[in-house]
């Protein structure tokens, strides 16, 4: 179910820049109504930025931004229709929860009554029915981060922006407010562009992610494609732990081979990209089989964490990161091993 | 849907009204209202009677406001129009070489018009992040600014170069400017009288120091002296706020004149001869003393108590005896808030004109000497404005020096609060000779004081005669019952309910324009902002005397010719007071989070619909402690009003003062006492209605904010 508010958002060739820094360069990208979007980056990459020229709050040094295929560039927050949940959730502080809600509608002209009503609704939808006359200082991190949620999408707006919306929430809620939000998403069929530096959340959630690196898109796709097939080092070690080993690609037989420093690690069928000449490899991706007393790698440290042992070894080039099932023997540092890396699950990287 | 209509028709329908408000407001004026403060035509039968600049005015009006409505996207066209008629409204008179009418409702309309449809046209065009709203806040507090602030100022500036037709002449300001009345050093020498600028630099380096001496001893004992009552020196430093300044001048004459209560005591006992040792420099000195000693200890206690203890304690671990503590920690730590403590009152004193009204004698010093250029027998306005000039540039100096010195010195102030841990206690010489220098002191108020409290109901206690008696309130304050109902006989009537209406209507105005001011600043950023703050803050530098010789000289004549009226007084205390608004306003801005703004706007709420409904309600505390400061000072104040008062429209100050002079001691401390008894009410009911009551803010917010020059 698709809400017939939900509107599509497109950038085209945006900037933003303060002075001589760039925040955003020359950023396209194109959203479709009715799905999750996450921006997923390292500190400072511009995804506020990018949110809050969606918004209205920030206005591009050059470039379009469309929303629901109209162009709104020139646009002030006022009149674009979107809503925003901030990070610090910015609830009026000498309002109630009620009031904090219907103070979209109340803006907007809507009667008290109507526009009570309308709050109620909402607030019922996020599970906070009965706390309408608290102050926001009154309630947990989670109530207020709910009532965030309610107060933005009382006007059902075009657009629903996130920006870090879990970050004030300790680990366990975390995963259940995600969870709420993508359920709510879901239901009422918004469009929601959602910034996270949190690559796992950004997985768990999205219809698409898109990741920024220093103020330019790097990759963007759905997880799984994100997570099976990163298009760069960055990527490959920036979603996921990935162990990344610079050396030569061959083909035999149908087989890629790769090696580095006398170690030749076969890799199964792959699509070798033309200049191949780094691995990416996760590090739940690779078995250890115990060798002779001269093979290259050895096991330098075990941690067990649970659900897996986590293997430091030596290799010729350095450190490689190997986690294992704890249901497996485990290997004693010290011990000489071989890496055998599971078919296709390599990742050849410019 | 339901919001993306309502946007749109909302966002149609105001380009219609925003620019029909004041193209209505116009016609009416032009047509229908007299144009002249004295009455008379209309704009319209004006312009048909030869004023023809301002048919030029009524048509860029008609034109800016249909390009509002047809066009909005025309935005300089818009602006230019608007600018141009403000300038031809400027002109009318002037351009005709026709005597100039004096401003009325109408014209003022007209310009009001003008300046809304100016700013909407910047905006459109661009300007101010094309935010009609912040727009129109903006010029509108700018072109008052600039009318009331920058215009008047720039007046008394030139009026020093003119001669008293009104042409440029040199030669006359280089004669004024060097008169020796005002650059003598003859005393220096033991031949003849200071000059009158060496005489105010004296005096405030005096006051200076032995404020801030005095104030340093207060804090010292407060803080580290393990003096049990010392919330007490928190009480007492609230009372010169709400004092007028002159007050304490006339506690001290009533104890230290020739007739008064310690000279006749010491003449009764010890035979000491009575002498006029109070008129002069001595007493001028004690009463600015006496006034300052409290802000000069509320600064220091503030720093003392944000030094950690924790670094004394470390020096104290270190082996470092007190006396050495004191010396090498903790008076370097203290240095920057003693210079502050020590300029402010330098400059106080500089601007300070009821003491040496009142106390000077033949003592003659620069805010004086002003007042008596223009109300004396001499008047000469030339002249006045010649020592303004002087009194300005020693002032600026002093901020500037301020600015240079305690920008430099910044590292020293300690954020936040203190850390925990015990603050090292004075070593015993220091607290000996802080007590020496307080005990003293302590008792010097409470006299001066207690002469205030008891004077309005004795008989005359400048000549000892205690018997106790209502007669002075009577004569100030009598209401009679005649026939249909009651009367208000007493003399001091008159007066005080013009105080009260001006500090009223100007305390809100004051809040108003200051806070706006003060949102638009810290949120908003356009090309001339940092102008537009320099302008705002501009009034802060300016002593009062300066101010009201400059309204006289700004406002006397045409086009806006208002002295005399009871306008001038508010529009002067509002400007006046401003910067103390800007100030508390920027403040408690920066404790609210941005956050909150854009929230109201990406729910799609304007500027002003944030502003009324999210800013304006956290801002309750600025709101409160400007009307406070607004309020407070505008019962206090003299120097500025002096200038401005008349026969109708007269100040509680000013006719105390022409009590005083006049030799009624009584009847001015009876009223005295009333007004500090009035302000106390006054300021106690604001906090209730304004807000929920906060303990702390009523002492801290006047006496924090950088205190103008009276
Ligand atoms: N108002 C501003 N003026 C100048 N530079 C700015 C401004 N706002 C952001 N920047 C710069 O733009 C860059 C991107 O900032 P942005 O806030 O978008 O990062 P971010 O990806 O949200 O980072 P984080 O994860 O830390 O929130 C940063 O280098 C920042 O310093
Ligand atoms: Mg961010």
């Amino acid at each position: 179910m698709s809400s017939s508010r939900a509107a599509s958002v497109e950038f085209r060739n945006v900037w933003k820049r303060w002075g001589e820094a760039v925040a955003v360069r020359d950023v396209s990208f194109r959203i479709e109504a009715g799905t999750l979007t996450t921006l997923l980056g390292p500190s400072g990459c511009g995804k506020t930025t990018t949110l809050r020229l969606v918004a209205g709050l920030e206005i591009a040094s050059a470039g379009q931004v469309l929303i629901g295929g109209e162009d709104v560039t020139r646009r002030g927050a006022a009149e674009r229709d979107v809503s925003m949940v901030f990070q610090s959730y910015a609830l009026f502080p000498h309002m109630n929860v009620l009031e904090n809600c219907m103070y979209g509608p109340r803006a907007a002209g809507v009667p008290r009554a109507r526009a009570e009503a309308m709050a109620r609704e909402k607030l019922a939808l996020v599970g906070l029915a009965g706390l309408e006359n608290r102050l926001p200082s009154e309630l947990s991190g989670g109530q207020q981060q709910r009532v965030a949620v309610a107060r933005a999408i009382v006007l059902e707006p075009r657009v629903l922006l996130f920006d870090e919306p879990l970050s004030n929430l300790d680990a366990r809620l975390r995963r259940v407010v995600r969870d709420e939000i993508r359920e709510l998403q879901k239901r009422l069929g918004l469009t929601v562009l959602y910034v996270t530096h949190d690559q796992q959340e950004a997985l768990a959630v999205s219809d698409r992610v898109i990741v920024m690196d220093r103020a330019v898109i790097a990759q963007e796709g759905a997880p799984q494609e994100l997570y099976h097939r990163p298009a760069s080092r960055f990527l490959a070690d920036f979603i996921g732990e990935a162990n990344l080993i610079d050396g030569a690609f061959r083909t035999a037989g149908g087989e890629v081979l790769f090696e580095r420093e006398g170690v030749v690690l076969a890799l199964g069928a792959l699509a070798l990209p033309p200049e191949a000449r780094c691995l990416a490899i996760r590090p739940d991706r690779i078995a250890l089989r115990a060798a002779a007393g001269g093979a290259a790698c050895r096991v330098a440290r075990v941690a067990f964490v649970g659900p897996s042992h986590e293997y430091v070894l030596t290799a010729p080039w350095g450190e490689v990161l190997v986690v294992r099932p704890s249901s497996e023997p485990v290997l004693s540092p010290g011990s000489a091993v071989e890496l055998v890396p599971d078919p296709g699950a390599a990742i050849p990287l410019a | 849907m339901r919001r993306g209509g309502e946007t749109m028709r909302a966002a149609a329908g105001t380009g219609l009204r925003a620019e029909a408000l004041p193209a209505g407001l116009a016609a009416l004026a032009f047509l229908a209202l007299p144009y002249a403060f004295t009455g008379g035509a209309s704009g319209l039968g004006l312009a048909l009677s030869g004023y023809w600049s301002l048919a030029l005015a009524a048509l860029c009006l008609l034109g800016a406001a249909l390009a509002g409505m047809l066009r909005p996207a025309q935005g300089p066209v818009r602006a230019v129009l608007a600018g141009l008629g403000l300038g031809a409204l400027f002109a009318v008179g002037f351009a005709e070489g026709l005597p100039v009418p004096p401003w009325g409702l109408g014209a003022a309309l007209l310009a009001a018009a003008l300046i809304l449809l100016l700013a909407r046209g910047c905006a459109a065009a661009g300007a101010f992040k094309a935010d009609p709203w912040v727009a129109t806040v903006t010029v509108t507090i700018l072109a008052l600014v600039l009318l009331f602030v920058f215009f008047p100022v720039a007046r008394v500036l030139l009026g020093a170069f003119v001669d008293p037709a009104g042409r440029p002449d040199f030669a006359l300001f280089l004669r004024r400017i060097s008169a020796p009345d005002i650059w003598s050093a003859g005393c220096l020498l033991g031949t003849r009288e200071c000059g009158v600028v060496l005489n105010t630099i004296w005096l405030g380096i005096l006051t200076g120091i032995l404020s801030t001496a005095l104030g340093l001893a207060f804090a010292l004992l407060a803080t580290r002296g393990g003096i049990r009552h010392a919330r007490l020196f928190d009480a007492l430093s609230i009372l010169p706020i709400i004092t007028p300044p002159f007050v304490i001048a006339l506690a001290l004459i009533i104890l230290f004149g020739r007739t008064g209560i310690v000279t006749s005591a010491l003449d009764g006992c010890f035979g000491i001869g009575r002498s006029r040792w109070i008129y002069g420099l001595p007493g001028v000195l004690i009463s600015q003393v006496l006034s300052q000693t409290p802000l000069s200890y509320l600064i220091l206690r503030g720093a003392i108590r944000g030094i950690a203890p924790a670094l004394e304690e470390a020096a104290q671990i270190l082996g470092a005896s007190r006396l050495r503590l004191f010396r090498t920690v903790t008076w370097p730590l203290l240095r920057p808030a003693v210079a502050a403590a020590f300029l402010l009152a330098f400059v106080e004193s500089l601007s300070d004109f009821g003491n040496p009204l009142v106390l000077g004698g033949s003592f003659e010093v620069l805010s004086t000497k002003i007042f008596f250029a223009v109300a004396g027998a001499q008047h000469d306005p030339g002249r006045a404005a010649v020592l303004a000039l002087i009194l300005l540039a020693l002032t600026l100096a002093a901020f500037w020096l301020q600015t240079v010195w305690l920008g430099r010195a910044s590292y020293v102030t300690v954020t936040g609060k203190g850390d925990a841990g015990m603050p090292a206690s004075l070593p015993s010489p220091v607290r000996a000779l802080a007590l020496g220098a307080v005990l003293p002191w302590l008792l010097l108020t409470v006299a001066v004081y207690g002469i205030i409290a008891a004077g309005g109901f004795v008989q005359d206690i400048g000549r000892g005669d205690m018997t106790l008696t209502w007669a002075h309130f009577h004569t100030g304050f009598e209401i009679e019952w005649r026939g249909q109902g009651l009367f208000l006989a007493g003399s001091a009537w008159d007066s005080f309910l013009v105080t009260l209406a001006v500090s009223a209507i100007a305390a809100p105005l004051t809040a108003a324009v200051g806070l706006l001011t003060a949102y638009v600043l810290a949120r908003h950023d356009f090309a001339g902002r940092r102008i537009f703050e320099f302008l705002t803050l501009l009034s802060f530098a300016i002593p009062g005397t300066v101010i009201g010789v400059a309204y006289i000289l700004a406002f006397n004549v045409p086009p806006i010719e208002i002295t005399g009226t009871g306008l001038i007084l508010i529009l002067c205390f509002v400007f006046r007071n401003m910067p103390v608004g800007v100030r508390a306003g920027i403040a408690a801005l920066a404790q609210i989070d941005r956050s909150l703004d854009e929230a109201s706007t990406t729910l799609g709420a304007r500027t002003g619909t944030t502003v009324r409904r999210v800013i304006l309600p956290l801002l309750k505390p600025a709101i409160i402690s400007t009307l406070v400061y607004s309020f407070v000072n505008a019962m206090t104040a003299v120097s500025a009003i002096v200038f401005l008062v008349t026969a109708r429209f007269n100040m509680a100050t000013a006719y105390i003062v022409n009590r005083v002079e006049a030799g009624e001691y009584p009847l001015a401390i009876a009223y005295s006492t009333l007004l500090i008894l009035f302000m106390l009410a006054v300021v106690l009911l604001i906090q209730r209605v304004v807000g929920e009551r906060k303990p702390g803010r009523l002492a801290a917010a006047p006496a924090g904010a950088p205190v103008t020059a009276r």
